[in-house]
């Protein structure tokens, strides 16, 4: 019975990632472990080392600095917007996952 | 004089003596020799003794000879070196001797005495002694055959001469005589140079041979390990999850190779930890405010990446990271939801004159495209969040219904959708449990879904229960009662069907129904009077006969008074009834000529209630009064919902099925404050009230439910202005108030009452 439950689980995340994927604006989407590895991306290979190494530096930095302030307090999601777009990263246990969403002009 | 000495420690062994002067020379190498009564190890029947490292006997002939020919001015290490070969090592079984290479050289002069202050005129000289390196190669055989204990220790100083020297007082007894004593010694000493009695001669001790051994072990690798310890890692620890570990391969690397800057030191650390345990410092799990879907499984599998990465493990940041993007796309249409001011300024170009509807955004997805929004409810915990019953009305197009709830944070996909057998036609949030949703389905089952999770089963429902309806339940309310039984749940469901049955659902086991009344279709004489000018009597009992209940539509519970409520019917009338009493009605309410399909109490003002009906029309009435009291019309349409606003008392919103209007009573009776029409393929279905902004939603038959703005609203009307306004109104019809006649056929004097309609 778990099984299947994992199994819709699994589909319906599936799905969300669909949906982010295909979200107005969203360049890239990329999903990295702990070991620096990346389980999913929607951007070339080079460009993906690259920003999952950095990114996950940044994300680490700005945990243990918000963990340094209040132990009880955790990263839940942080956000880089530069000028050509914004990038949106949301620390887990097991994973990182950064999205890649054009600026809103309005 | 001149003295010599040595400080050699020396070496206790049982069963010796020595006797100080150039006879030890020939004694002591010989005694050890022949006393030396060295066990002889036999093991397996072979002479397993350990070979001495040093031939002693070489050793001992050549110091023999060397000092007996002894000269003052050679130095015996002279000797020493050249005779000496410290190599002649057997192998023995343990090779500590070794590291006792230089031992036999060090121990190769012992003294026996040393040390007092004073003198010795001959310096015990020293054999080597060469049972030593026996003994430690007997020591080092330890573990093979017990051997006697052997102890190595200094020896107590042993005083060949010992004159001390001793202090006298000066008015001792013996004063003089020692005072004599002192100056003839020391005429003794001033007389010594050229005296015959005096012979000078000068000694030596033999220096040992040096040697020097070299031993080389494994190389000693040093490492740097640092650890720092933040804020977090310090608290973690506290709590016993501390996964500070310096044992990592890669963070060695890192320690080592990387510089010691302190961000270094930090990724170091902080990637070492994350590595090394696959989690993070802390088990906090992400704060939601909404609800979150079911926890993601921390199994960690890294080694196939695209074949066993289990996607539920981002669940969690896969629902966030959803509702980000979403807000990133739609933050002004959310704020302005919120009544906030949205970031963008630039106006659009549309400038409002007075109440407007400005279209904001609209739930909708692939699921639920194309299916007729039937029904809208909110939650009463949380006002975000919006129930939608897709269903189409019609009989004849019956397919899979579908219920949603929607947030404000996604809306491009629901919260949480379930799938009904058939169209569902009512949507209810329970107020004790805000996680119970009652949706009522065209075939008149009720279902009871907990919206915690995204079960398609429902928690309940009537499917098997003999009071089950069976025709669709058009309406859904939850009561709040007083609890009859114990395991009651102190609410109960209340449900209007088709089938002409009000009744309560009680949610003990399983359903247990109870019918709040069955809805007789009656005509009173003034509703035939009115409505068909001349029909008999005759015709209304047959009628009686034939069609013993009618159909029920729709129903409002009176918000001042719980125990009163209002329905209304296929036949266009609406029946004051109270929930204690199942047989009668109180009063009913004539003036629809079609089907109503909504009423509402006003929340404002009391006793004054809309109805919404199939005949074009909504009526406003109040209690007490059998005709409406002001009556809207401006489409040719049928009425599909009305929705007061909870803010003003005059203002409601009303669906038809080509626009969605705003009528505000105060300001035009005749034709509403602001409309909205609807596309080509598009009809409004059903409309409501936001609780907790300024907005309307209209729900559509193409499956979106459009959320509209309500800009430059008036002042909020008070009830007292809705009072005026329906006496001004009133006034036309020459009735009198007789507000508290609650009778069933109420025989009022007729008139001519001309209607106030529009067109």
């Amino acid at each position: 019975m778990s099984s299947t439950v994992v199994s819709t689980q699994q589909a319906e995340i599936e799905e969300t990632m669909k949906r982010i994927q295909t979200h107005k604006g969203v360049h890239g989407f990329v999903v990295m472990s702990n070991d620096g590895s990346f389980v999913r991306s929607t951007i070339d290979n080079s460009t993906t080392m690259s920003l999952t190494g950095l990114i996950r530096t940044l994300s680490d930095k700005a945990k243990s600095c918000v963990r340094d302030l209040d132990p009880q307090n955790d990263l839940t999601f942080l956000r880089i917007r530069t000028k050509k777009q914004e990038i949106l990263v949301a620390p887990d246990k097991d994973y990182l996952t950064i999205v890649l969403q054009a600026n809103e002009q309005h | 004089m001149r003295v010599l000495s040595s400080t050699l420690p020396s070496f206790y062994i049982p069963n010796r003596c020595y006797s100080s002067g150039a006879t030890r020379k020939t004694a002591t190498a010989t005694a050890p020799r022949t006393t030396r009564g060295f066990p002889k190890l036999i093991e397996n029947d072979q002479d397993v003794t350990p070979k001495r490292l040093i031939d002693p006997e070489q050793y001992y002939n050549k110091v023999k000879d060397s000092v007996l020919t002894h000269d003052a001015s050679s130095t015996p290490s002279e000797i020493g070196y050249s005779t000496v070969q410290p190599q002649v090592f057997s192998a023995t079984k343990s090779m500590i001797g070794l590291s006792h290479g230089g031992a036999p050289n060090s121990h190769g002069t012992d003294a026996e005495s040393f040390p007092s202050d004073h003198d010795n005129d001959q310096l015990a000289q020293s054999d080597a002694m060469h049972g030593i390196p026996d003994e430690e190669s007997l020591t080092s055989m330890d573990g093979e055959t017990p051997q006697p204990s052997l102890t190595l220790s200094e020896t107590e100083t042993i005083f060949i001469l010992s004159m001390d020297s001793c202090i006298v007082a000066e008015d001792a007894t013996e004063v003089e005589t020692i005072k004599q004593q002192n100056e003839r010694y020391i005429e003794l000493c001033k007389s010594r140079q050229g005296s015959d009695l005096f012979n000078e001669r000068g000694m030596n001790t033999f220096n040992s041979t040096v040697k020097n051994k070299e031993i080389q072990c494994e190389r000693i690798n040093s490492q740097s390990r640092e650890a720092y310890a933040s804020t977090a890692d310090m608290y973690d620890s506290e709590r016993g999850e501390s996964k500070i570990i310096l044992s990592t391969n890669t963070h060695e690397t890192q320690t080592i190779d990387d510089g010691p800057l302190r961000t270094d030191a930090t990724r170091s650390v902080g990637s070492g930890i994350d590595k090394s345990h696959g989690t993070r410092l802390s088990d906090q799990s992400i704060d939601e405010t909404m609800r979150k879907p079911i926890v993601a499984k921390t199994t960690n599998t890294e080694t196939e990446l695209p074949e066993t990465f289990d996607s539920s493990k981002i669940a969690t940041i896969a629902f966030v990271m959803e509702r980000i993007l979403n807000l990133n796309t739609n933050q002004g249409k959310q704020a302005v939801y919120r009544g906030l001011t949205p970031l963008d300024k630039e106006e659009k170009g549309i400038t409002y004159a007075g109440l407007a509807l400005d279209k904001l955004f609209a739930y909708s997805a692939d699921i639920t495209s194309n299916k007729n929004v039937s029904a809208l409810t909110w939650n009463q915990k949380n006002p975000d969040l919006l129930a939608v019953g897709y269903g189409p009305f019609e009989y004849n197009d019956q397919r899979d219904g579908l219920v949603c709830c929607w947030s404000l944070k996604n809306q491009d996909f629901p919260e949480r959708f379930y799938h009904t057998p058939c169209a569902a036609t009512a949507v209810a949030f329970s107020s004790k449990f805000p996680s119970l949703l009652a949706v009522g389905l065209f075939d008149g089952t009720v279902n009871v879904y907990n919206v915690q999770n995204n079960n398609d089963t429902p928690l309940l429902d009537t499917e098997e229960v003999p009071g089950k309806h069976t025709a669709p339940v058009w309406q859904l309310c939850w009561l709040g009662v007083e609890k009859s039984r114990d395991d009651d749940t102190g609410e109960v469901l209340m449900s209007v069907s088709t089938d002409g049955r009000v009744t309560q659902w009680l949610l003990r086991k399983g359903f247990e129904s109870n019918d709040y009344i069955r809805l007789k279709r009656i005509l009173s004489k003034q509703t035939i009077q009115r409505r068909d000018g001349g029909k008999e009597q005759k015709i209304s009992k047959s009628e009686n006969l034939l069609y013993r209940s009618s159909g029920g539509l729709c129903f409002d519970i009176c918000p001042d008074d719980k125990m009163i409520y209002l329905c209304g019917t296929e036949e266009g009338l609406i029946h004051q009834c109270s929930l204690g009493n199942n047989e009668q009605y109180l009063d009913t309410y004539s003036g629809h000529s079609g089907p109503i399909y909504r009423l509402a109490w006003s929340p404002l003002a009391k006793g004054v209630f809309l109805s919404s009906s199939a005949d074009w029309t909504v009526s406003l009435w109040v209690v007490g009064r059998p005709q409406p009291c002001i009556t809207f019309a401006s489409r040719k349409k049928p009425v599909f919902d009305i929705c007061w606003s909870p803010k003003s008392a005059t203002m409601f919103c009303c669906a038809n099925e080509e626009a969605v209007e705003v009528w505000d009573i105060s300001k035009n009776t005749l034709e509403p404050v602001d409309v909205i029409t609807a596309g080509q393929q598009q009809i409004f279905t059903s409309i409501t009230y936001s609780p907790n902004s300024e907005c309307v939603l209209a729900g559509t038959n193409i499956g979106a439910v459009v959320v509209y703005n309500l800009k430059n609203l008036p002042e909020p009307a008070t009830v007292d202005q809705l009072m005026e306004i329906i006496k001004q109104q009133t006034q036309h019809l020459s009735l009198p108030e007789d507000g508290t006649s609650k009778a069933i056929a109420n025989m009022k004097p007729k008139e001519n009452i001309p209607m106030t309609h529009g067109k």
